[in-house]
């Protein structure tokens, strides 16, 4: 990729940091790790442009926030079971009326719990499918697994949601 | 006789179905599943809304200062010579404390900025800066007419020189690229540029790195 069209670290910030924080979040449900996961992956995106070969940007992406998130874990970092804090409550719609905002509330709360509760794999699978939104080869490329095992574990993953989710869908 | 266990990805067609991710031949299946199959249907009902509470989940806003903040990069260096306002300092120097990135490169250009004012001086051969003169007891005004002018060639000698070494310093096939700080600081010619204690970032921004 030439100079022209290789963005910048900062260019990445912009359009990818709320993704890369959202992924982390509802990964750990903790926000100073997901703020400090978006720190390191901005470092490691600063430090690997440079040798950014011409391919999936996004695939690159993920794959570098993939193994910060690893190896953070590695490090014992992180509490993946830690409560959901406060704050999950922003961008529920337009004048929502107080019974709706605190269903979403209870809903965004249990879901998150049981996300947490989820098998690793299968959790950063549901995760990149439902909440950043990649395709099923984004997922295969970012995770270096085949397509068919992120059909099966998006698959597996939802299921085992929900049967952890006791209210009715 | 030993249950059946059930295979875990009986349905997994269905999830493929609803994210659009289907191979070919594959919607025939489903619609024979979905068709033939009232368990299938059951699945399918539990696994769509199932994704549609994740794909409901609220969009979590980062702190302010984590993403909807300017960075600095192109003034960082400035910041490091001395060159920007105070109010645009103090704005840097706020920034600092919570941004790694811009405290990393900060880092990295102070590093290069060192090594360059770090350059060593070169030793100027006798021939193209001869000792001054002493006073002699007579002039030689015969001498002094067949010599040739020095300024010049003391520049171009000197421009050239100073290539040379920049090249051998850079060349990846040298016998030694390797430059180490402590060497360059020996041989240091603007070692008085650099004040001593001179951080480039303050106490404060220091003590929050981890």
């Amino acid at each position: 990729m030439d100079d022209i069209n290789r963005p910048t670290w900062e260019d990445v910030a912009h359009r990818y940091g709320r993704k890369i924080y959202n992924f982390a979040y509802r990964l750990t449900g903790n926000p100073d790790d997901a703020a400090d996961l978006v720190q390191e992956v901005l470092l490691r995106v600063r430090k690997g442009l440079e040798r950014y070969e011409p391919g999936s940007f996004e695939g690159w992406l993920w794959r570098i926030t993939r193994n910060a998130f690893l190896d953070d874990i590695r490090r014992e970092k992180r509490r993946p079971t830690s409560p959901l804090p406060e704050g999950d409550h922003g961008h529920l719609g337009s004048s929502p009326s107080p019974d709706e905002v605190l269903a979403a509330v209870r809903l965004s709360d249990d879901v998150q719990s049981a996300l947490l509760k989820l098998p690793y794999d299968f959790r950063e699978a549901v995760v990149l499918c439902d909440v950043v939104g990649l395709t099923y080869d984004e997922i295969a490329e970012a995770t270096d697994i085949p397509v068919g095992t992120v059909r099966s574990r998006i698959h597996r993953g939802r299921k085992m949601l929900r049967e952890m989710l006791t209210w009715p869908l | 006789m030993a249950a059946v266990t059930p295979d875990p990805d009986r349905f997994a067609v269905l999830s493929a179905y609803l994210d659009g991710e289907l191979d070919d031949g594959e919607l025939d299946e489903v619609i024979a599943l979905l068709s033939e199959d009232p368990e299938a249907v059951a699945e399918f009902r539990r696994i769509r809304d199932t994704k549609r509470v994740l794909r409901a989940l609220p969009v979590v806003e980062p702190p302010g200062w984590l993403l909807d903040v300017e960075h600095y990069g192109d003034r960082l260096s400035a910041y490091l010579d001395g060159e920007l306002p105070t109010e645009e300092v103090t704005s840097i120097v706020h920034h600092l404390t919570t941004c790694r990135v811009c405290r990393e490169e900060l880092h990295d250009l102070d590093r290069s900025r060192i090594a360059v004012r770090a350059l060593p001086g070169l030793d100027v051969p006798r021939f193209v800066a001869p000792p001054e003169p002493r006073p002699a007891a007579s002039p030689e005004p015969e001498r002094r007419r067949h010599r040739l002018r020095p300024r010049p060639i003391a520049a171009a000698t000197i421009g050239l020189v100073a290539v040379l070494a920049l090249l051998s310093i850079l060349s990846p096939g040298a016998s030694d690229p390797t430059i180490t700080m402590s060497d360059l600081e020996a041989r240091h010619i603007a070692r008085v540029s650099i004040e001593p204690g001179f951080s480039v970032l303050p106490a404060s921004v220091e003590a929050v790195d981890p």
